[in-house]
């Protein structure tokens, strides 16, 4: 396999694997907040928490932020700025952190699974 | 090759092209929000930098516009299927901040137009009396105006057009 292919398929499995992560790093950032966040300050949030090199596309974040407010987890805002248009202030709900706490033990069971399978697999 | 922040929301809303008006207004709005906050971060950093060559950098961060197109497209398609299930499952099946399925705007006789009229005249007018149905969108109480007036106030493209758009979302006619 040629290295562009390789890349390529890195890529498509990062994407795979971020596609359901989004929505439990929203979560968990917004209920590490003690206030209520705009878009960008989340992302940077997230985005600064990633000190492994391991990177996620901020943009499509944002669509996973508006459905988890469809949904109940968050509630938002919206607030006037003084340096342009007014911004859209998220808050985690009661619901959204019960959802969290739920997801937090699918999460470790997943991973714990994928540690096993891949510890063996790697001997 | 993407040089600027306009350029960027240009290709986005050629790569929603088919999408639901509203879905394509929440992509940009949210693409402008990110990508004029990270730009004046970058400049704030390396002052003197221009945007041509402060994008790159951001977008590689942000996503292209068809990444982003593509997560857009995913949340809506699972919006709209679980608008299907719902509907399918139960005509009261009720969620925590919605009305029942069955006495949301669309799905009420006599038509969207009649509610449309009453939301319209209802924006200048307060209060009303226009149907209620509790805790659902067509309640015109005063906070409701308020929120309407306030968000009118706040948006910065056109206060008479934002309360329009926002009742045509909340309540599907799009």
């Amino acid at each position: 396999m040629d290295s562009g292919r390789m890349i390529e398929m890195d890529k498509k499995f990062q994407k795979e694997l971020n596609a359901g992560i989004g929505a439990l790093l929203l979560l968990s950032t917004m209920n590490k907040s003690d206030k209520p966040l705009y878009g960008y300050q989340i992302a940077k949030a997230i985005e600064n928490s990633s000190d492994s090199g391991y990177s996620i596309k901020l943009g499509t974040l944002y669509p996973v932020l508006r459905s988890l407010e469809d949904n109940g987890f968050l509630k938002s805002e919206v607030e006037a700025s003084v340096a342009g248009p007014p911004r859209r202030y998220y808050e985690i709900t009661a619901q959204g952190r019960e959802t969290l706490f739920r997801w937090v033990e699918i999460w470790t069971q997943a991973k714990d699974f994928i540690d096993k399978n891949l510890k063996e697999g790697l001997k | 090759m993407i040089s600027s922040i306009k350029d960027y929301l240009k290709q986005l809303d050629k790569a929603l092209k088919g999408s639901d008006r509203a879905v394509i207004q929440d992509a940009i709005a949210d693409a402008e929000e990110y990508l004029n906050n990270a730009m004046a971060e970058v400049k704030l950093k390396n002052p003197g930098i221009n945007e041509e060559a402060a994008i790159p950098g951001i977008l590689d961060t942000y996503g292209t516009p068809v990444e982003v197109a593509a997560a857009y497209r995913k949340a809506e398609f699972e919006t709209s299927t679980n608008i299907k299930i719902a509907d399918n499952t139960s005509n009261f099946m009720e969620t925590d901040n919605e009305a029942p399925i069955a006495l949301q705007p669309k799905n009420i006789a006599p038509g969207k137009w009649y509610y449309l009229f009453f939301k319209i005249i209802g924006i200048f007018t307060v209060p009303v009396s226009e149907p209620s149905f509790g805790n659902n969108i067509f309640y015109m109480g005063g906070d409701r105006f308020f929120t309407i007036l306030r968000a009118a106030c706040l948006n910065y493209r056109n206060t008479i057009f934002f309360p329009v758009y926002s009742f045509i979302k909340g309540a599907g006619f799009n």
